[in-house]
C-alpha cells in the first residue's frame, strides 16, 4: 500500500513537473524565436536585410532545435527550417516582398506550435 | 505532455468501460484492466519507438500515466468491495444447482453454447456432470463437479435459450420428431426452454425458462448412437 502511494505521488510529480518543464521551455524557445523573426521581418520591409542575418536567425533556431527535437514531433521543427531556408534564398535575390509572405508564416508558426501543447479542450479531443 | 498524460487517462476509461460492458468472454485470466493496459502498453513503447519523429518522451510520458492509473486502480480495488465490484465486476453463478441461469449468461453476455464449449475445455461433457460453475471476474470458467457422476457420455445441445439447434438434431441422426415428441411430453415449445441437452445413453438435461432443470431418460431412435 505504501509503496503504491508513494510510487503515485513520484508518478505524478514526474509528470506535473515534465508538463510545467515543457510548457514554459517551449513558449520560451518560440518567444525568442519570434523576436528575432519580427527584426528580421522590420528589416526586411525596410529592405536593409541581408543574407547575413537570416543566416543568424537560422543559427539561433539550429541552437534551439537541437533541445526542442525532445518535446515537439520533428516534422513541426522541419517546416519551421523550410520556410527559414527559403527566405534565406529570397533575402540573398533581393526579393523582399516574397521573403515577407514566407516570414508571416514563420511568425504564424511561432505562434501557432506552442499553442498545439497547452492545456485545452481542443488538444485533448 | 500533460495533454498525452489526460488523453491516456481518457482512452484507458473509455477501454475500461467497454471492456466492462463486453462481459467476461473477452478477457482471458486478466482483470479487465490489467487487460487494457496489456493491450496499449505494446503500442505506446513501439510507435515512438519506431517513428524518429516523434519525440521519445511522448511514449515515456503515457506509459507512465499507465503506471499512475494502473496503481490508483489497484488502490481503489482494495478499498472495499464496492469499488472491486465496479472495476473488475463480481463472479457469475452460471451453474447452480437448480439448473443453467440464463439471466447471469445474458449479463456476461454469453449463451448456452458458450457455456457448453467453456465446459468441455474444462473436460465436462454433460451439464449434469457439473453442480456449480462460475464465470470468475477474469473470463476464467471455476466448475464444481457432481461428487457421483455417472457414466461419461458427450452431450448435445439441441435447445439453446429457446432456439432448436438444427445443426446438432441433424448430425446425431435423432431428427426435429425426437425433440418435439419429448417437448410435447414436457406440454412446453421450444420457446419455453432455455437449455435441451441429450447426451449417447439418452439422458435428456432440460431446463424450462425460470424453471429448475430436470433429468430425463428417452430412447433414443433406432440405431442412433454416439
Amino acid at each position: 500500500m505504501v509503496k503504491s502511494l508513494v510510487s503515485i505521488f513520484i508518478c505524478l510529480a514526474l509528470i506535473a513537473g515534465g508538463a510545467i518543464y515543457e510548457h514554459a521551455f517551449i513558449d520560451r524557445q518560440f518567444g525568442e524565436f519570434s523576436a528575432a523573426v519580427e527584426t528580421l521581418y522590420d528589416k526586411t520591409r525596410e529592405e536593409v536585410a541581408t543574407r547575413q542575418d537570416v543566416e543568424a536567425v537560422q543559427q539561433n533556431w539550429r541552437k534551439k532545435k537541437d533541445v526542442l527535437h525532445a518535446f515537439i514531433p520533428h516534422n513541426d521543427i522541419k517546416e519551421v527550417e523550410l520556410w527559414l531556408g527559403e527566405t534565406l534564398s529570397l533575402v540573398s535575390y533581393g526579393k523582399y516582398e516574397d521573403a515577407l509572405s514566407k516570414m508571416d508564416v514563420l511568425k504564424e508558426l511561432c505562434r501557432q506550435i506552442p499553442k498545439t501543447y497547452s492545456l485545452s479542450f481542443s488538444n485533448i479531443f | 505532455m500533460i495533454i498525452i498524460f489526460i488523453r491516456t487517462a481518457v482512452i484507458f476509461v473509455t477501454l475500461m468501460v467497454v471492456m466492462r460492458l463486453m462481459g467476461k468472454r473477452q478477457i482471458g485470466e486478466m482483470q479487465p484492466f490489467e487487460f487494457i493496459i496489456t493491450m496499449i502498453v505494446a503500442d505506446l513503447a513501439c510507435i515512438p519507438m519506431a517513428d524518429v519523429s516523434i519525440p521519445l518522451v511522448y511514449g515515456v510520458a503515457a506509459i507512465l500515466a499507465l503506471f499512475l492509473l494502473h496503481q490508483t486502480i489497484f488502490l481503489l480495488e482494495n478499498c472495499g468491495a464496492f469499488a472491486r465490484r465496479v472495476i473488475s465486476g463480481k463472479p457469475s453463478v452460471v451453474i447452480d444447482r437448480g439448473g443453467v441461469n440464463m439471466k447471469e449468461l445474458k449479463k456476461n453476455n454469453l449463451d448456452v453454447s458458450d457455456l457448453i464449449e467453456s465446459l468441455r475445455s474444462q473436460g465436462y461433457f454433460s451439464l449434469d456432470d457439473i453442480d456449480y460453475a462460475i464465470f470468475e471476474a477474469n473470463g476464467n470458467l471455476s466448475v464444481l463437479e457432481k461428487k457421483n457422476g455417472g457414466e461419461p457420455s458427450l452431450s448435445v445441445l439441441l435447445i439453446g435459450d429457446g432456439r432448436l439447434n438444427k445443426t446438432a438434431v441433424e448430425r446425431t441422426g435423432l431428427g426435429v420428431s425426437f425433440v418435439t415428441d419429448f417437448l410435447q411430453g414436457q406440454k412446453t415449445g421450444c420457446k419455453g426452454v432455455s437449455v435441451m441437452t441429450v447426451d449417447g445413453t439418452g439422458k435428456i438435461y432440460f431446463q424450462k425458462k425460470n424453471a429448475p432443470y430436470e433429468i430425463h431418460r428417452a430412447a433414443l431412435p433406432e440405431g442412433v448412437q454416439w
